[in-house]
């Protein structure tokens, strides 16, 4: 088995995060794997609560503490969260707001 | 029906034959914000405009609704002829109303004086403790009093609280009331003297042109 070296190259750009590994061995062709990035998107919550909400898709844990919280959320889980609000009709004909909505700076 | 003679003369200001019925709707929006005209054209402020961080909260379902004011008042009296003048000083205006409406947990914690709500799905759970005596809020109550054309009137004040002690009434038969939520306007030195309380407002583009 021939010498067998790695290198890890992490690097963190704004809302990703990825690791490269190499290995050199004669025997073996090199391989790189790369881990899928995660992308986060800020979403901010629109309602007078202390919310802990669980992400559909990746099972993360988001705590926003009241009106006009901000927080970083997975891409994966945006659009259920998004979706979130008064699932029944007001009473007095006025319409209330979703949750949540994207933030931009 | 026109007076038959003795009727006044000159330039008259006429009673017109519109009617106002029911409850206005009732907004609430933290004070800490700026109302949505801040001030408009003619110097007023008034309405909301709801944000991510102080959204807007309406008080559904009201029931019994008054308006009132509280003034001092008191007599300039002269021993020798009796009350000349009475001199008044307003200390408040109030909106005094039952609700019937008690969800969402969002809106109830405001008229019953509660904490702020804590929602891990799927419950929502908030706390009564000491009173926040800091909170104030805006308050906008539009009345629509033509549908067909968006007629409406309208009473906004700066810098409301809810005061007094509510009651809740949970009768058999009947949808759970809070009754004696009091909605007391204080007034806000930081706006104009003539409208440190808050307005009235009307918009009707057929009489106002």
């Amino acid at each position: 088995m021939g010498k067998r070296s790695s290198t890890k190259l992490s690097s963190q750009l704004e809302g990703y995060h990825y690791e490269i590994h190499s290995y050199n061995d004669s025997n073996e062709e090199p391989v790189e794997t790369q881990d899928a990035g995660i992308q986060t998107v800020k979403i901010q919550l629109q309602k007078d609560v202390k919310l802990t909400c669980t992400g559909n898709v990746t099972g993360n844990t988001y705590v926003f503490n009241g009106a006009g919280a901000i927080v970083d959320v997975d891409q994966r889980d945006v659009e259920v969260l998004l979706l979130k609000g008064n699932k029944k009709p007001s009473c007095c004909g006025s319409y209330g707001s979703p949750y949540f909505r994207l933030y931009e700076v | 029906m026109a007076l038959v003679t003795g009727s006044a003369v000159g330039v008259l200001e006429a009673g017109e034959d519109i009617y106002l019925e029911g409850a206005p709707s009732l907004y609430l929006q933290d004070s800490a914000a700026d109302p949505w005209f801040n001030p408009d054209a003619d110097g007023f402020y008034w309405n909301l405009t709801g944000t991510s961080t102080y959204p807007v909260y309406e008080v559904g379902c009201p029931l019994d609704t008054t308006f009132s004011e509280n003034l001092t008042i008191n007599d300039v009296l002269c021993d020798n002829v009796g009350v000349k003048a009475t001199v008044q000083q307003r200390n408040y205006m109030q909106f005094a109303l039952t609700v019937q409406s008690w969800l969402p947990l969002q809106t109830l914690r405001l008229i019953l004086k509660g904490g702020l709500v804590t929602e891990t799905p799927p419950t929502q759970k908030f706390g009564f403790g000491k009173i926040n005596n800091n909170q104030f809020w805006h308050l906008y109550a539009p009345k629509v009093y033509d549908e067909d054309v968006g007629d409406y009137v309208w009473i906004y004040f700066h810098k409301v609280q809810f005061v007094d002690a509510f009651s809740a009434n949970m009768t058999f038969g009947t949808p759970w009331q809070i009754s004696n939520v009091n909605l007391r306007a204080f007034v806000d030195t930081t706006k104009p003297a003539a409208q440190q309380f808050g307005m009235f407002g009307r918009a009707d583009a057929s009489v106002i042109t």
